[in-house]
């Protein structure tokens, strides 16, 4: 009878608590996508609608001054010591028509992504394949097949490319030390024709960036694969299926929903470390804020384009294998 | 004399033997199938061990080049007689490196930053995961959607505001303004964190959390006592990956952390070309010839060789610790597009 007569404290019902534990929890990336991401996207859209001028904090009468001694014609703002002046698309029109070198880079690291995609694709997918199955030295090979994505530094890159180009060190002209992977000349040696030597060598060049380029979407390709349902293919294997067979009808479908996680990064991946990249930044530097956002936005706009017929093109070609579980 | 002939009557025997048993294979079907599967797999095998065996050395072929160009004397770059084994061993290049990007306290610098922000990384990221897939409320959906959109929106189109806001607050000569980005999950590549630690912990069995809750366990003892535990493997490839993004990372370290206050590792690398003059003469070498010498391709080239070595070296070594580890993980996360 006492404990009826006790005051009990109703507690949170458990739906309430979850929703008040998922804000919290939510917390720190709510006010990181409030106040940086979304803050900086509608900034970033001011800048690259206007000229900016940085100021640092200053007084009202010290803008109007500013204003009238620059003789600023167009709609004027001033916010955290930056001084907007509105001027329309002319950044954009400026970075696509007037500056020297953006469209070109632009263009040209775009069609090198397009070109990279499904060769990268496809190579991580066989090399995830061919590191699934057992063999000895297993576990070796991944090791080292993941260096790449351990020591891919920009930094490094940027430091070679100042020096010596880096393909000519790969390459092996008669650089001393640099110059002992002779591949070429042992092949012309022994009679093959050159032109076939050529295209191997630059096969084996570019083998390293692209493992290189491509170390995470192996990793994404291997936990697809390892998530395959064995009894799929022994299910195949007991109705006479050969391991090709096997490959193609089962293999390929199960994990072509993972293609288009790796190829969206692969593409978001390519741009980040395109040349791009740096001149938006060396824009930035020489304080023409406006252009560089613009630059910015129609870098943007070229990445979401070629995601958005990526996923269009792969969303049609995937595989949903409907498991409920 | 007895041992020859009994062995050659085993011979006979074993010869008699091995053609009845062959006859019959051979007659039959399925000897001939194995025969021919094993051939196969025998082939396959060996074609597979070369292609694996060439990769290997394509990857690990510039990382042994770089190593011998760095403990090789600098008049052995030009020395045609050299491959692979260097005429005298010297660590001339590396010390002119190491000051070149001021490696000590820059490796001060870069370690506590990549540890700081793995560290926060994780508490935010794991945190979030964990919200969206289990502590569902409506209009999560769109959140996630959102989720997705900050992985997908390239970083530069951000960087100016950014910076301007970091600026503002003139903490752009600290580390805080990584920080801070690490704690809003707004970090490299956070989005992924996110995406991968909500994949794992959609699959752990909802078993788990009910027995927790009926043991009397709250929503936060649940997720760091039962659920956290049992996503080991997204929290050690969140962990090793933030760490290694970060320390390689240029673009985020460049935009908001000026050089001139704070040695990055990376940032002193990608700089290393122009500092050279200077430093070559700092070092004692006469000035013409450290102009020659930083002029010089093969010189510059081989130094930030080297400079790359220095910066990669704590990562290659704590590689091979955790490599086991971190190859069977990334496995097990299972990420779904």
């Amino acid at each position: 009878m006492k404990a009826l007569t006790l005051k009990v404290k109703k507690p949170m019902s458990y739906d309430k608590q979850k929703m008040l534990f998922g804000i919290l929890f939510l917390a720190p990336w709510l006010i990181g996508f409030a106040g940086i991401f979304l803050y900086s996207m509608i900034d970033s859209v001011i800048y690259s609608l206007s000229n900016v001028y940085f100021l640092g904090p200053a007084s009202a009468d010290q803008v109007a001054a500013y204003i009238a001694d620059q003789g600023l014609v167009g709609q004027t703002f001033f916010k955290m010591g930056i001084l907007f002046e509105f001027v329309g698309l002319d950044n954009f029109v400026y970075a696509w028509n007037v500056h020297s070198e953006y469209r070109r880079v632009l263009i040209s690291s775009m069609v090198e992504s397009l070109i990279n995609l499904p060769v990268i694709l496809i190579f991580s997918l066989l090399i995830a394949t061919m590191l699934n199955t057992k063999f000895k030295g297993n576990v070796f090979a991944r090791a080292i097949f993941f260096l790449p994505v351990i020591l891919a530094s920009e930094a490094v890159t940027i430091a070679l490319s100042q020096a010596v180009d880096l393909q000519a060190l790969m390459q092996g002209d008669s650089l001393g030390i640099f110059g002992n992977f002779q591949l070429n000349t042992l092949l012309i040696e022994s009679g093959f024709p050159e032109s076939v030597v050529e295209f191997l060598v630059s096969i084996v060049n570019t083998i390293f960036v692209i493992i290189s380029l491509a170390g995470v979407q192996i990793l994404i390709f291997l936990a697809g694969l390892q998530s395959i349902p064995t009894h799929l293919y022994e299910a195949a294997k007991v109705e006479g299926a050969t391991p090709y067979e096997s490959f193609w009808k089962i293999t390929i479908p199960m994990v072509s929903p993972h293609v288009i996680t790796v190829g969206v990064f692969t593409i978001v991946d390519s741009f980040l470390k395109s040349p791009v990249t740096s001149l938006i930044i060396q824009t930035k530097d020489n304080q023409q804020y406006g252009v560089s956002s613009a630059m910015a936005w129609i870098y943007f706009v070229a990445v979401m384009l070629l995601l958005g017929i990526f996923v269009y093109l792969a969303n049609k070609g995937a595989f949903y294998y409907d498991d409920e579980r | 004399m007895t041992n020859v002939k009994s062995w050659f009557a085993k011979l006979v025997i074993r010869l008699k033997k091995g053609l009845s048993k062959s006859k019959e294979k051979v007659t039959s079907k399925a000897f001939k199938f194995t025969v021919v599967n094993k051939t196969k797999q025998t082939s396959i095998s060996i074609i597979r061990g070369f292609i694996i065996f060439g990769l290997c050395f394509i990857v690990i072929y510039p990382i042994l080049q770089m190593i011998v160009a760095s403990i090789s004397d600098l008049r052995d770059l030009n020395d045609p007689l050299v491959v692979w084994i260097p005429r005298t061993i010297s660590l001339q290049t590396i010390k002119i490196a190491a000051s070149a990007i001021d490696y000590f306290a820059a490796l001060r610098n870069t370690f506590i930053m990549a540890v700081g922000v793995m560290v926060i990384t994780l508490f935010t990221t794991s945190l979030a995961g964990y919200a969206f897939a289990r502590l569902r409320f409506k209009g999560m959906t769109v959140l996630f959607i959102f989720v997705v959109f900050t992985i997908v929106v390239p970083p530069q189109t951000i960087a100016m505001p950014m910076f301007m806001i970091f600026n503002y607050f003139g903490l752009t000569s600290t580390f805080w303004p990584l920080f801070i980005l690490a704690f809003t999950g707004m970090g490299i590549k956070a989005g992924i964190f996110i995406f991968i630690f909500n994949q794992v912990f959609r699959n752990l069995p909802k078993e788990l959390e009910e027995a927790a809750l009926i043991d009397g366990c709250g929503i936060v003892r649940t997720f760091y006592n039962v659920m956290l535990p049992n996503a080991k493997s997204a929290v050690v490839t969140v962990m090793l990956f933030s760490f290694v993004w970060q320390w390689n990372d240029v673009f985020y370290s460049q935009l908001l952390i000026s050089t001139q206050y704070l040695d990055l590792l990376s940032l002193n690398i990608a700089e290393i070309a122009p500092r050279l003059t200077y430093i070559l003469y700092q070092l004692g070498i006469d000035q013409t010839v450290a102009e020659g010498m930083s002029r010089n391709p093969l010189v510059v080239g081989t130094i930030a060789n080297t400079a790359a070595i220095l910066m990669l070296l704590p990562l290659l070594i704590g590689y091979i610790f955790v490599q086991r580890l971190f190859v069977e993980s990334v496995e097990r996360v299972g990420i779904v597009g």
